[in-house]
């Protein structure tokens, strides 16, 4: 229900000891819910923290399955050392195995929350479930409907882009709605589309910028979700529509649909990123990377609009390339470019 | 009875709509409708008041499901994380129709 874990369990207490019938029935019904919940969690969370410890540093990745369920985390079927063998779960091992490593090679950041958290990855969850998602706590990933979309965890970038979820959770924290909202997507999509980058070797001329290639089945006409090369060109489809991203401020959308259109008006700054690693060439992990991972992790607020990201990132290449170096002239130009600045 | 159930949000940020006439499908299923509609508690879920909130978990979805009969509608709005088994019974079953 809405708000069973807005209200204080004090407060649902006392409204089922001293309200009306309905009020009652709604509380009691709210306790039970919050508390199952809230009692699988906490057993569970203990476990990872003590597995954590005893541990060893570095890449842990813990794979569990719902079966098909709703229940999170499910049951453990892959850990570090003992790698699932089921498809999606060997996917979602790979996925977040390559995250991982863009994380710690290229920014020396050990995992989410910069201290080693263990990468926990859900998958088959639901029934024909189309989407993955962050929790706060972890990886989810759905198998798909099979009749337009296949597995999620099938293009490395939608993992990628699950697990910077996490990583802006630990850092800029951006408000999932309006700009910093599509700020937030528009994260996500940067670093799911360098560690596919990475993992296939490809300089920013070479890359097809494209976000969950592969997603699609073959009777949906589409290359992809987004574009962050040409955003509105992914797919044009007569079941499911078009790509509805602008690719500049002329084609922002207002809607309260999406809290504020984050999945569309993403495209924004999406594009500004792609034209930034164009323009300064080689690898986009290693150059315009550097820039948005050094923006995200130390100069944005929760409320942080496209303006805020422009100016900050502007400033990030000029710290880490120098004041009036090529890349800090590509930042800018790349925001003048899609109306922000 | 017309029953209407959006989903936004999601990973792919493709939206999802379905319209359901009770009266225009099987007996069988319309009365699996209204079963549902009572199991779930729907009437009882509070209406959605923009002050509460957004979805803050990324890319989980949300889901508005309005009731019409007799002249009257009756909408909620409920994010994903905040669904019981009931209401995703609800959910489910729809989209399965
Ligand atoms: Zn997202």
């Amino acid at each position: 229900m809405a708000i069973c874990f807005i209200v204080p369990p004090h407060i649902l207490s006392a409204v089922v000891k001293n309200g009306n019938a309905d009020q009652k029935d709604w509380a009691e019904k709210s306790i039970e819910i919050s508390e199952s919940i809230r009692q699988k969690r906490q057993a569970f969370d203990s476990l990872r923290s003590l597995r954590q410890e005893l541990a060893p540093a570095g890449k842990q990745r813990l794979i569990y399955s719902a079966n098909n369920s709703t229940d999170l985390p499910g049951v453990e079927i892959g850990t570090e050392t003992t790698p699932p063998t089921d498809t999606a779960g060997k996917e979602a091992y790979t996925g977040t195995g390559a995250t991982y490593d863009l994380y710690w090679t290229t920014y020396q950041r050990n995992s989410i929350d910069n201290r080693g958290m263990s990468l926990l990855s859900t998958v088959h969850y639901s029934e024909k479930y189309d989407n993955a998602f962050w929790d706060g706590e972890q990886m989810v990933y759905g198998d798909g409907d099979g009749q337009l979309f296949t597995q999620f965890t099938k293009p490395i970038d939608v993992t990628g882009h699950e697990l910077t979820h996490g990583v802006t959770q630990y850092t800029a924290n951006l408000d999932y709605q309006d700009q910093s909202g599509a700020l937030n997507e528009s994260f996500s999509d940067v670093f799911g589309s360098l560690v596919k980058q990475q993992s296939l070797h490809q300089t920013a001329a070479q890359a097809d910028w494209l976000i969950g290639e592969g997603i699609f089945t073959s009777s949906v006409h589409g290359k992809a979700l987004r574009s962050m090369k040409a955003p509105g060109t992914a797919y044009d489809d007569p079941v499911i529509g078009k790509d509805m991203q602008p690719g500049d401020m002329s084609g922002y959308v207002t809607t309260a649909d999406d809290n504020g259109g984050v999945h569309i008006n993403s495209g924004i700054p999406n594009h500004a990123f792609y034209l930034t690693a164009v323009a300064i060439g080689g690898n986009a992990w290693e150059s315009a990377g550097k820039i948005w991972y050094e923006t995200l992790t130390t100069k944005l607020k929760s409320s942080a609009n496209f303006a805020d990201c422009a100016y900050a990132t502007v400033q990030s290449a000029g710290e880490i390339f120098g004041t009036g170096s090529k890349e800090e002239k590509a930042v800018e130009e790349a925001w003048k470019k899609v109306g922000v600045i | 009875m017309l029953i209407t159930l959006t989903r936004t949000g999601g990973f792919t940020g493709i939206p999802y709509a379905k319209t359901i006439d009770t009266t225009k499908i099987d007996p069988e299923k319309a009365k699996g409708v209204e079963e549902v509609l009572v199991s779930s508690h729907f009437s009882k879920v509070k209406p959605f008041d923009s002050a509460q909130g957004k979805n803050s978990n990324p890319d989980a979805f949300t889901y508005s499901i309005s009731v019409e009969r007799e002249g009257e509608i009756q909408e909620r709005t409920i994010f994903e994380n905040d669904l019981d088994p009931e209401l995703r019974k609800l959910i489910s079953y729809l989209q399965k129709l």
